[in-house]
């Protein structure tokens, strides 16, 4: 199947497709580098170079929002590996500027469902992400994760099990249940 | 807890993303990127070539000439080396050694016929 506004080196993406996804790949750009936009928009530029490229090459064999997701989560991983060794160094220096790419802090943050989230392991809290603020299905969050959909299975259960055991009086008390 | 409560509950708390760069902006910048990416590569690509052949051609005019264009390499004390003859044991000979450019050298008389010279 080639799309009517195919990319050269990519025909089964679109560039209407990707821009429908666009707000959701960046959401989840963030949550992959700690809620920062500028590293999250570098991150979803260098998604779409993979993609524009061909190195990055979309055979349908999923959906086309599972595949740029995986690169994104891809990319993260990559940077991450690059960064580690000089985490410490970045960490003392962003204290020394100023935060105008970061998010600022937003009160409902610091909640109790939040923190809760935040707690999660993180593969727990990915597919939490994905499956509930994504729209994917398990099958599909899993692909994006790169494990199989029984491992992802069991992430979710886990997950939805801690937020219940540590959410549930909370949102009781919200009127949330 | 329903499923569904919690996932409602779950979306609300997560952050949206802020409005940032639109995608047409972030994706002109990913062209743009790869571009010069590309650019880059070849320049690279054709800095390496004009390295080889650098390499290459020094490899090439470092190598001595010798007998790759059919020339011998004559060197005056090897080849003088070669006109002089010294006889393992100087019992039979007049000379022990013997210069072979400037002069033959004298034969042992015991190779003369009786009679003189055949010739």
């Amino acid at each position: 199947m080639r799309v009517t506004d195919a990319l050269e080196n990519n025909p089964r993406v679109s560039l209407a497709a990707l821009e429908a996804l666009h707000t959701d790949v960046l959401g989840w750009a963030l949550s992959r580098c700690d809620f920062n936009l500028h590293v999250a928009e570098d991150l979803v530029q260098q998604a779409y170079m993979e993609i524009l490229s061909g190195r990055a090459r979309f055979d349908a064999e999923a959906s086309l929002k599972t595949f740029v997701f995986g690169v994104v989560r891809n990319l993260a991983k990559s940077r991450l590996r690059r960064l580690t060794t000089r985490l410490r160094i970045l960490r003392r220096h962003a204290a020394e500027t100023t935060d105008d790419g970061v998010m600022p802090p937003d009160p409902d943050r610091h909640d109790a469902l939040w923190q809760a989230v935040m707690r999660l392991p993180a593969r727990q809290r990915d597919i939490v992400e994905l499956v509930f603020c994504r729209d994917l299905t398990i099958e599909e969050a899993s692909r994006v994760m790169g494990v199989t959909t029984g491992t992802g299975r069991v992430h979710y259960d886990r997950a939805k099990k801690a937020l219940r055991r540590e959410l549930g009086a909370t949102l009781e008390d919200r009127g949330d249940a | 807890m329903p499923e569904r409560r919690l996932e409602d509950a779950v979306r609300r708390a997560w952050p949206a993303p802020p409005p940032g760069r639109g995608f047409a902006e972030v994706w002109a910048g990913a062209a743009a990127r790869e571009a010069r990416r590309r650019q880059r590569a070849r320049a690279l690509a054709a800095a390496a070539a004009v390295a080889a052949l650098a390499v290459t051609l020094v490899v090439l005019m470092s190598t001595p000439g010798g007998e790759a264009d059919g020339a011998f390499d004559l060197r005056t004390a090897e080849l003088y080396e070669t006109t002089r003859w010294t006889a393992p044991s100087d019992a039979l000979l007049p000379e022990r050694r013997v210069d072979l450019y400037g002069e033959l050298p004298a034969m042992i008389e015991s190779t003369e016929m009786p009679g003189g010279p055949l010739l």
